[in-house]
């Protein structure tokens, strides 16, 4: 997992050439709402008897949102949720769930940094 | 300028594809299947872009919907998702979408051509 990017700036870049810095700002607004959400969505899914579409269908969104700001590691970690509920692996889903929320709780910290720095 | 409907339940993806779209098309927005299915035949659109992970009904039995609509029986669909394995393509393809185009869309020319290719196929 080392060799993805925490955040790839590739595609914020992309995001600006699409709609400028509103357009950046706003996908990273809803990426960490969106974030939230599929979280506690596969936490609830987990603790619901092994719900295992329930965390196949969060993780899928949290991917797709994940990769549009660019930030790889919790796409990654997302797909391999995904893919391990899709295949109902179960047993390995509460190591995954960690390092998610660990990637995600990393990301979070980059996206914030970076727009913060832009207010500055 | 054509009308799309866009079926999409992440609100950060209606975002995206309102940005690059929005300026030469129309764009009605459905956030799950059932609201699609709701307010497709009143849109009446050109084209739909329609995700597959939906919540509820999904964007196969969207598209199996669509196809049996009178009506709406020959719309092109644009699957548009972040089902993107070995074989997902075919997969899709056979159930009857037109086109197939993968998220994170990182080049929108990708976009663009499908939905090029489909308008051009039914005007």
């Amino acid at each position: 997992m080392d060799d993805v990017p925490v955040l790839d700036e590739g595609a914020l870049q992309r995001l600006d050439e699409w709609g400028g810095a509103k357009l950046r700002r706003q996908m990273a607004r809803l990426y960490l709402e969106n974030a939230r959400r599929r979280l506690d969505q596969i936490d609830d899914a987990l603790a619901d008897g092994d719900d295992l579409g329930g965390v196949e269908m969060a993780a899928h969104s949290l991917k797709s949102s994940a990769a549009n700001v660019g930030l790889m590691r919790v796409s990654v970690l997302a797909a391999r949720v995904e893919d391990a509920a899709a295949k109902t692996e179960g047993a390995e889903l509460p190591a995954l769930r960690e390092r998610l929320q660990a990637a995600a709780a990393e990301g979070a910290v980059a996206l914030n940094a970076l727009l913060e720095a832009e207010d500055a | 300028m054509a009308r799309i409907a866009v079926v999409e339940d992440n609100a950060d993806n209606r975002l995206l594809v309102d940005a690059l779209l929005g300026h030469i098309h129309e764009i009605v927005e459905f956030e799950t299947g059932a609201d699609a299915v709701a307010g497709l035949e009143s849109s009446d659109p050109d084209l739909i872009l329609l995700d597959i992970s939906l919540p509820g009904m999904d964007g196969t039995e969207v598209l199996a919907w669509v196809r049996a609509h009178e009506a709406l029986g020959e719309t092109p669909v644009v699957a548009l998702t972040a089902h993107a394995m070995a074989g997902d393509r075919e997969k899709y393809l056979a159930l009857g979408f037109d086109e197939y185009v993968t998220k994170p869309i990182v080049d929108e020319a990708v976009l663009f051509s499908a939905i090029d290719r489909c308008l051009n196929r039914t005007s």
